[in-house]
């Protein structure tokens, strides 16, 4: 079997706080002893609530922040011990895709040289001259026109600013999109404008797609599989349709039953497990399972001891002591 | 008689480009333990309408129209007045929770000033009647809380902080524009909760302002859609979801992604972005994007119509 595409083995991502003359600080470990493998052509979502390391993987993934453990895997190929032109070759083929576009994009440069400039960097190999016709090109294949290669980023909306951020990232014909928060900010008719738009990017190129939100009904449209974090841990990893069908960690019990359906019959229905107390600080993360202090089936051994990743179901990766257990009518107060 | 009487409200702005029209023409009545929602994309004046109402635009801002609060006109009464009821007898709740928190005063402090202000309350009386809203929102810690400073709460509870504030003089009416937009979905649920049962057991009314159907559908009675600065949709909430009858309403359904079923083939977008507030089409602002639009919506502009129980603004839905 060929490798995946990206693999990632056993990630830890820490970064150093308040380190001034006077101490080193404190050590926060935003991710901690994350796996996780993308196929080409797959969409793989990762969700959770803010601060659970989603973004930092997302950095990591794109070489932006150093493992402190683990290994980074493009094609088979450790990213730390890459040479200059495997490097490169990384840059080229992994580009990213972030929430706020207006924010992303140079405000003194046309759309036209925003979405032409990675080649000059990324494909040296692209003639000079031919950079404006594929700029535009790709302009026209984000929905928008022509003319607007003259423009600049502030005379568009969020929607579009986002299909011409995207138009920036797909240039250099990347295997791997990675979209942090790509479509949070956008209003609902434009989200799912983008949403169609990166699923028929999919469908023509066969792009795969790291697609991070914490918008769960999203992720359920447009991931073929998803991984729950939190506190910097993968909870559970899962095929879409069966993670939605059933829930192996609680975490994701709870966290599903906490978003609210479009249907007034079904919202009435919907009991949501009210989790207790606050998300502890990444600073401070909880011993044994992160999840135990607000977990309600945690036990004595779960405050104890990190749960090994289990393999309860076909494809589907779990963390926690009793998988399988169902903690709906278990909500404790306070 | 209404606890709250919306009539023919308009907001406009002066602006170096001439006189934008943010909200034309809004009409819509409240009763006590009621809930509206008030749903639509940016710039459809869904947060400049309430605004309005509370005399809170900015300088260039100019609001017309009539709003009865129990019976008493909220437009052009004297600032004095507004700021006697705002905080008092109705309050607010936006989604930016970090602006709307003073961050060199304890948490304690800036919650009993409210009761001390508006109640006449002892400082004593009204530290504890604020840490007993901290107990009702499910903060961790309350007492902890109440000792600390709005930088060293997270997000969700900082918000938390800012509905027991508006909650703190059991106000009769509630306005919360997005106030769980920026939060994680399990503070979201608590949140939400807590409305519902304030509505149901305090009597309090809400209007919550929400680009969100699924925040609509759980906790408000009735709905009003609003695109281009006025209500195209208005009806009770059951029946809004079961058969949308506006074609902006339509869209907006097809496009919101529900988590209990996914669809297949993608979800169906309404193609385009709402008109700019200074090109307005001449007929029904909607006309450009609508695909039942005929070359009549592009000229009249279409006024809403009572069918049964729900108002819509639309030439196409039948009587």
């Amino acid at each position: 079997m060929s490798a995946p595409l990206l693999s990632i083995e056993g990630l830890d991502v820490r970064f150093q706080i308040g380190r001034s003359l006077f101490g080193k600080g404190e050590s926060l470990q935003a991710v901690r002893d994350v796996s996780l493998t993308v196929e080409p052509g797959e969409c793989v979502g990762i969700v959770g609530e803010s601060g659970c390391g989603k973004s930092t993987l997302a950095r990591a993934a794109l070489d932006f922040v150093t493992p402190a453990a683990g290994r980074i895997l493009w094609r088979g190929r450790d990213l730390a011990t890459l040479d200059a032109a495997g490097r490169h070759a990384f840059r080229r083929a992994v580009q990213p895709v972030f929430q706020n576009p207006l924010g992303s994009l140079n405000p003194r440069m046309t759309v036209g040289d925003i979405i032409a400039e990675p080649l000059e960097t990324l494909r040296p190999d692209i003639p000079a001259a031919e950079r404006r016709p594929r700029a535009i090109a790709w302009l026209e294949k984000m929905g928008l026109t022509a003319d607007m290669a003259d423009r600049y980023p502030a005379e568009f909306s969020g929607g579009q600013a986002q299909r011409i951020a995207i138009a920036r990232a797909m240039i250099s014909e990347p295997e791997m999109l990675i979209c942090d928060e790509a479509v949070s900010a956008l209003d609902v008719s434009v989200k799912a404008q983008i949403v169609n738009l990166l699923q028929a990017l999919q469908r023509e190129t066969g792009i795969a797609i790291i697609f991070i939100s914490h918008d769960l009904a999203i992720v359920r449209q447009i991931a073929t599989r998803v991984m729950v974090m939190y506190l910097g841990r993968m909870m559970e990893d899962s095929a879409t349709a069966p993670l939605f069908a059933r829930q192996y960690h609680p975490y994701t019990q709870a966290l599903l039953s906490a978003v609210p359906i479009p249907d007034p019959a079904a919202e009435r229905a919907r009991v949501p497990t009210l989790l207790r107390a606050e998300v502890p600080s990444p600073l401070r993360p909880p011993s044994g399972c992160v999840f135990h202090t607000r977990c309600p089936a945690a036990k004595p051994n779960c405050i104890l001891e990190v749960p090994a990743p289990t393999h309860p179901a076909d494809g589907r990766t779990v963390a926690c002591h009793y998988a399988g257990v169902q903690i709906r009518g278990m909500q404790v107060a306070g | 008689m209404a606890m709250l009487e919306i009539s023919n409200l308009g907001v406009s702005f002066r602006t170096p480009r001439g006189t934008l029209h943010a909200v034309k023409d809004v009409s819509f009545s409240l009763e006590p333990g009621r809930c509206l929602g008030i749903v639509g994309e940016s710039g459809s004046g869904k947060s400049q309408t309430m605004l309005g109402m509370l005399g809170l635009l900015p300088q260039n801002g100019t609001v017309t129209g009539s709003a009865l609060f129990e019976g008493e006109e909220l437009i052009g009464a004297p600032r004095r007045r507004l700021d006697e009821l705002r905080g008092a007898r109705m309050s607010l709740v936006f989604q930016d929770s970090i602006t709307g928190l003073t961050p060199h005063m304890r948490i304690g402090d800036q919650l009993a000033e409210v009761l001390q202000v508006h109640k006449g309350f002892s400082r004593k009386q009204a530290l504890a009647e604020s840490l007993a809203m901290l107990e009702v929102l499910r903060l961790s810690e309350p007492e902890r809380r109440l000792r600390q400073y709005p930088h060293e709460l997270s997000g969700g509870m900082r918000q938390r902080v800012m509905i027991a504030m508006a909650l703190l003089c059991k106000p009769s009416l509630l306005i919360a524009d997005e106030p769980t937009t920026a939060l994680d979905v399990t503070v979201q649920a608590t949140i939400l909760s807590t409305l519902g049962k304030l509505k149901d057991h305090a009597g309090t009314a809400i209007i919550l302002i929400t680009h969100d159907l699924s925040v609509v559908a759980g906790v408000c009675d009735e709905v009003a859609v609003m695109y281009g600065g006025r209500i195209v949709e208005h009806a009770p909430v059951d029946e809004l979801f079961a058969a949308p009858a506006h074609p902006y309403t339509k869209g907006l359904f097809m496009c919101t992604p529900r988590i209990d079923m996914p669809r297949g083939g993608g979800l169906p977008a309404t193609p385009g972005v709402p008109p700019p507030l200074n090109a307005m089409p001449p007929g029904c602002a909607f006309s450009p994007r609508c695909p039942e639009a005929d070359a009549r919506c592009e000229q009249v502009r279409p006024e809403a119509r009572r069918i049964g129980n729900r108002l819509a603004a639309c030439l196409k839905v039948p009587a």
